[in-house]
């Protein structure tokens, strides 16, 4: 278990965009491969893999802090790349808009 | 230990934690501060269930990948291995395991990733398309190798019954048929001819040879030497018998080729580079032989 740090975090409290629901296992992994290694690292060591933040820390030689804030900040990335997708589909509000129109 | 009191502006709090909260790792109260926050907040709850779902869908989507099983056991076993002795990694630097780490996870990503979807069979412009990307990055004369196994061997597939040796000798013609035996007594085992052929490529008339074994293929691609066109160059990767060899990867396709007499031949495949240079080199002088006999 970790101490929690505001410093570290801060950045995690915004809100997420939705997940969109037609995304493909293909898609997914190539929105991964646009998050930087750093952060996308963390996101496959922890997320995929099942360590924990002290073993990532450890197999990354990083602080126990800079794993947890390259993990908000990777999944936040993944996150806006996968919003990004949604929109290119045309999912989102600017569809909405245009339907209505 | 370090306990936070949720109070005023819990949902900003809350989202700050939803990350540990997800992977497991708050301390209990906090943990407990969250659950409690969550349960109440319809907006923090389904903001933690869409991080979750995230979460869930990452794993699935790089497990579905077809990362060799051998190998993922015999990283992950390094990776563990390295916590057993305090993170001490012998011959291996801590990076060196981090990055074999991500690199396992992550190849199935990369090497779906690093070969773009194929274009529709009926699609001759996005085919066209797809070859002067994927080539892009090669010498002029190794293109022509290339371009047409792609156009012949993986646009249009090989049959998955190979055609009687007697079809595939009158398709080669009388000048190539009897490439057919020297080529089948120079590859690995296990390769078997699946596709011989004359056939055309950009305005180019080619010999080719599609072989195949467990679902790998190879081409052996001839053409006849354009005007000033040759392969050879100051650094061979091998020269078998004296003949130069060259070879160059365009993503995951590579490309071996060597002079003929008349001829530039190449040995194209998307296997591991030394596999493939192997190939080429045992191919090299028997093709060549032939080849030298035969009026251009």
């Amino acid at each position: 278990m970790v101490e929690e740090s505001d410093e570290i975090l801060e950045h995690t409290a915004a809100g997420s965009p939705p997940l969109p629901e037609y995304i493909t296992d293909e898609e997914m992994l190539a929105a991964l491969t646009e998050v930087p290694q750093d952060f996308r690292a963390v996101v496959l060591l922890i997320d995929v893999e099942e360590f924990s933040y002290k073993e990532a820390a450890g197999i990354l030689d990083v602080p126990i802090g800079t794993v947890m804030s390259r993990l908000s900040r990777g999944r936040k990335l993944l996150r806006e790349k996968l919003a990004d997708l949604a929109l290119s589909y045309g999912i989102g509000p600017t569809h909405q808009e245009g339907k209505s129109a | 230990m370090n306990r936070i009191q949720f109070g005023e502006g819990a949902c900003e709090k809350t989202r700050k934690y939803l990350d540990s909260y997800i992977s497991n790792e708050l301390l209990v109260e906090t943990n407990h501060e969250v659950l409690r926050h969550v349960e109440n907040c319809a907006a923090c709850a389904a903001e933690a269930e869409a991080r979750m779902q995230l979460r869930a869908r990452v794993k699935t989507a790089v497990n579905a990948q077809t990362v060799p099983p051998e190998l993922q056991v015999r990283i992950r076993e390094q990776i563990r291995g390295s916590r057993s002795k305090s993170w001490f990694v012998s011959g291996w630097g801590r990076w060196a395991v981090a990055m074999a780490a991500s690199l396992i996870v992550c190849a199935g990503v990369w090497f779906n990733y690093s070969r773009e979807k194929l274009p529709a069979l009926t699609d001759r412009p996005a085919q066209n398309a797809y070859i002067q990307r994927v080539s892009a990055t090669l010498a002029a004369v190794l293109k022509v190798g290339l371009g047409d196994h792609i156009h012949c061997s993986v646009f249009r597939k090989y049959p998955k019954n190979p055609p009687p040796v007697e079809k595939m000798e009158a398709d080669l013609g009388p000048s190539y048929k009897g490439l057919l035996p020297v080529v089948s007594a120079a590859v690995p085992d296990g390769y078997r001819i699946v596709m011989a052929h004359q056939c055309s490529y950009a305005g180019r008339k080619f010999v080719h040879m599609t072989l195949e074994k467990n679902g790998e293929i190879l081409s052996l691609v001839i053409a006849h030497k354009n005007p000033g066109e040759s392969l050879e160059g100051p650094s061979p990767a091998v020269e078998p018998s004296g003949i130069p060899i060259y070879q160059s990867a365009a993503q995951h396709y590579q490309v071996a080729g060597f002079d003929a007499g008349n001829f530039l031949a190449y040995i194209v495949s998307d296997l591991r580079g030394k596999t493939n240079l192997q190939i080429a080199a045992n191919l090299a002088p028997r093709v060549r032989e032939y080849l030298m006999k035969t009026p251009a």
